[in-house]
């Protein structure tokens, strides 16, 4: 563990979490619309699906990391630097959402260790987005203690989020990354200079 | 609380926070929710305590209703401390009283910690390697400038006659872009201070664990272990 | 007894020869046309990377740098940065000094003592404990400088310090830095674009042209960039009366801090070019903020006879906001495409890029362009669109003249071409040549919020 660790440097370290906070600042802009969303929604006891439309958001820096850095590990401890600045920028779940940032780091790193960490691209993005999409379910499950639910509802959770995260983490992490690639500004790393 | 050592504090939190997620126990979480909101309330200021009391409870009667409205079976309810809750309500206040106190558990360790200090202790209690170190607090200290850029990059994309609709590729890339510059120009500052992961550095503030730490360790978690095994009805 | 660095290095497909030698005690300056290398020069003089090196080798007291670890390198030499937002890692000055010699590995109990020492050396004991965002600019690269005070280094190398101070806030950074260098006997070489800021300090000079950098001195200097003013295009200011007023301001003052600035009532019609000049912190840029409705005013604003109250879209359709940096303002992949996403069609941008001279540049990332590329690129895209005001904040900050006079010359294009156009800028000599008139912000009626409250 501490020798992968060692791999990483200062730089990697601060463009993670940059970026976790800029996608952080970006989920922000969503919040207020799920906190009305899920206050309509109260009434009829759906209001556990309002963020669920956004929840992808949450497994973006953990992707894109993945694919700018290309290397084992990349994806899990972005999404885990990213829960723990979380911890800090207000989330007053506190200490457990550490907790959430490995689980769905496990998932989006499961899409890079898909092939062996040899290239990134849609495969390994969207395998991420359904294995993040599932160990977050899951724990979704433990944490919030929805096993009691009916299943129409969790199976409506569980579409809802699976699309949010292919969208999200797939489709504009894929978008975004490789117009950076050609612009130059990842020539520092392995997805940049597959580019070239 | 503002005492204790932040590795232990962080840990202890999380694990009980964890005990908690693994079952369905509604004292457990009264217990935890009584007992977090009041050490809260001694280091927030009154008003962020009611805020944080308002938030919680948007998400807390959110997810009672889901969890009224959805129950799997429509168990029998019972009586509890003389109280008769069908099954549905008290399937609905298991899931509230859990956002509660995972709410106030966390706000708890918020309140009484800063980020610096998580992570020196992080660095001398579980040898966090300094370039994870000093990598996340630079990131966490660029945070301000966050939102001006956000703002910025929107006026540009709409200087240049074009919208900046929340969430696409084209508000989102030149965000990025600061991202990966930032941690660039960061990294070489830094670095041109003496900074490198690889030789051995000092700590001008020492973190260690003392009894008190133990204290709060053992009797936190021996009080939810106990709560837990503690004949429910 | 020295730094010496006798080599050749790589710049976008360029050689440079370098021989430059800097004793303790002795301070020069570094200069040269934007875009040409000087940072990549003094991040090889740190030993901060090789990159680039073809021939021979950076030395200290005969020792090369690049052999040494990071934190072996700052007893020699430590750099400075010039955008001073990013170069902390921690909350305060106090705790940033705290890094720096636990870098060094210094013993806890020795280190109060010397980061209290530096502080006050630097004179901003009193900020020591403030979180270094709420500090202005000027603040900052105080503290930086108290970076490099902490850590003993031999020799200060840095790249443009004042590029973000006014003519104040700089005058004290260079009485802190003479002070080090004859008191501490330390060498400081700096990169500057404006041979004014060290007129009475620095008087050699390393010049860096095309292939070389040499030693010349400030008169030399100063001798050429008059040569250079006497070959430059003239400046064509058509000034033709409109009919309609574009802005239209009464009554209008803004809070800045615990001041106000009081606007003269004016309307400003199409055609025209307003420069708005003032020491750092006045309210320049809190100006051009509030004509887009950021930040709040006091009076009337009418833009196209429209009050201007909150920021929208809507108000983007008829006005446009050239930032300092451009390259925060890039959107495009490629150069072509940066000048396409706005109104220009294909023979537009083709014409542009001429103009430009960047036709060979079309398909390249607007990133790896050169910096003053770069600027003119980022202020071209913003000239095709059709617009009644176009607001440009420091066009020529960390210019040299040549670009700096053609960044301006496209301005004054754009408001000929029936725009009016309100250009900040710190170079005053500039603005005087090219606009119909100059606000200077410092001359403004200053008063204190409590004065203006008893007025009404």
């Amino acid at each position: 563990m501490t020798k992968k660790l060692a791999k990483w440097s200062l730089k990697d370290v601060i463009m993670v979490g940059i970026t976790a906070l800029v996608f952080g600042v970006i989920y922000l802009g969503a919040v207020h619309v799920g906190v009305y969303l899920g206050v309509l929604l109260t009434p009829v006891g759906l209001a556990v699906l309002a963020n669920e439309f956004i929840f992808g958001v949450w497994f973006m820096a953990a992707a894109f990391a993945g694919y700018v850095i290309q290397r084992p590990g990349a994806a899990l401890i972005t999404e885990m630097i990213a829960a723990l600045l979380e911890v800090f920028m207000g989330n007053f779940y506190g200490p457990i959402v550490f907790v959430s940032g490995f689980v769905q780091g496990i998932g989006t790193e499961a899409g890079f260790m898909s092939n062996g960490y040899h290239r990134a691209g849609w495969p390994q993005l969207i395998i991420g987005a359904i294995a993040a999409t599932v160990t977050s379910f899951i724990w979704g499950i433990v944490r919030a203690s929805f096993s009691g639910l009916q299943w129409q509802l969790l199976a409506a959770i569980f579409v809802i989020r699976l699309l949010s995260a292919l969208l999200f983490s797939a489709v504009i992490v894929k978008v975004v990354c490789d117009r950076l690639a050609k612009m130059g500004v990842l020539s520092n790393y392995p997805s940049g200079a597959t580019q070239r | 609380m503002r005492q204790l050592n932040p590795t232990v504090k962080f840990s202890v939190i999380l694990l009980v926070g964890l005990i908690v997620s693994f079952q369905n126990n509604l004292r457990l979480n009264l217990i935890l929710v009584i007992l977090f909101a009041t050490i809260t309330a001694v280091y927030l200021p009154i008003l962020k305590w009611l805020r944080l009391w308002l938030w919680l409870s948007l998400a807390a009667i959110g997810v009672f209703f889901s969890g009224y409205f959805f129950l799997q079976e429509k168990t029998v309810g019972g009586q509890w401390y003389g109280w008769h809750l069908s099954g549905q309500t008290r399937y609905g206040l298991q899931l509230a009283t859990r956002i509660y106190s995972f709410g106030f558990l966390g706000a708890s360790f918020a309140a009484t910690t800063t980020l610096p200090a998580l992570i020196e202790s992080l660095q001398q209690q579980l040898h966090l390697p300094p370039q994870f170190a000093y990598g996340i607090m630079a990131a966490f200290h660029v945070a301000p400038l966050i939102p001006p850029v956000y703002r910025q990059t929107q006026l540009s994309l709409w200087s240049r006659g074009l919208s900046a609709p929340w969430l696409s590729a084209r508000l989102m890339t030149p965000l990025l872009v600061k991202s990966v510059r930032w941690s660039e120009i960061l990294a070489t500052a830094m670095i041109s201070r003496g900074f490198t992961a690889e030789a051995p550095r000092t700590h001008f503030k020492k973190y260690q664990i003392q009894w008190f730490d133990w204290l709060f360790a053992v009797s936190l978690i021996g009080l939810t272990v106990g709560v837990t095994f503690w004949k429910s009805f | 007894m020295s730094l010496q660095a006798k080599l050749t290095f790589a710049v976008e497909q360029r050689l440079v020869t370098v021989d430059l030698q800097l004793d303790p005690g002795e301070a020069r300056g570094l200069y040269g046309p934007s875009g040409i290398g000087k940072s990549t020069l003094l991040g090889l003089l740190a030993g901060q990377s090789t990159a680039g090196i073809k021939q021979g080798q950076v030395l200290y007291e005969g020792q090369p740098i690049a052999a040494l670890t990071a934190n072996q390198r700052v007893a020699r030499v430590s750099l400075m940065f010039q955008n001073p937002d990013l170069q902390f890692c921690t909350a305060t000055p106090r705790t940033e000094l705290y890094f720096c010699l636990e870098n060094q590995a210094i013993p806890p109990a020795e280190m109060a003592a010397k980061v209290s020492w530096a502080l006050a050396f630097c004179g901003i004991a009193q900020l020591a404990d403030q979180p270094l965002v709420t500090l202005s600019g000027g603040e900052k690269q105080l503290v930086a400088l108290a970076c490099c005070v902490v850590l003993e280094s031999r020799y200060l190398l840095l790249d443009e310090p004042f590029a973000n101070l006014d003519q104040q806030t700089s005058q004290q950074l260079v009485v802190k830095l003479q002070q080090l260098q004859q008191e501490r006997h330390l060498g400081v070489l700096l990169i500057d674009h404006r041979l004014a800021n060290t007129s009475n300090w620095i008087d050699q000079w390393y010049m860096f042209t095309d292939q070389q950098v040499a030693l010349t001195t400030r008169q030399h200097l100063t001798q050429q960039a008059e040569l250079l003013q006497q070959t430059l295009p003239a400046v064509t200011k058509k000034s033709e009366a409109a009919i309609s007023s574009v802005l239209t301001m009464s009554q209008f003052s803004l809070p800045v801090g615990q001041r106000a600035i009081v606007f003269p009532d004016v309307a400003l019609a199409a055609g025209q070019m307003i420069g708005i000049t003032g020491r750092s912190g006045i309210g320049k840029s809190t100006f051009l903020k509030s004509l887009m409705g950021l930040g709040p005013h006091q009076g009337q604003l009418l833009l196209n006879g429209r009050r201007v109250k909150k920021c929208r879209r809507r108000l983007f359709r008829e006005l446009s906001w050239v930032m300092q940096n451009p390259q925060d303002q890039f959107i495009a992949v490629t150069v072509a495409q940066e000048l396409g996403s706005g109104s220009l069609n294909k023979q537009g941008v083709a014409k542009t890029l001429h103009q430009l001279g960047l036709s060979d540049k079309a398909d390249v990332s607007p990133f790896l362009l050169s910096q003053g590329q770069q600027r003119r690129l980022a202020v071209a895209s913003f000239l095709a669109r059709p617009l009644a005001l176009l607001l440009v904040d420091e066009p020529t900050y960390g210019q040299d003249q040549a670009n700096a006079w053609q960044l301006m010359t496209m301005s004054r294009h754009k408001a000929n071409q029936q725009t009016l156009v309100l250009v900040v800028s710190h170079d005053q000599c500039l603005l005087h040549q090219f606009c119909d008139d100059v606000w200077d912000l410092n001359q403004y009626a200053e008063v204190t919020n409590a004065a203006i409250k008893s007025d009404r």
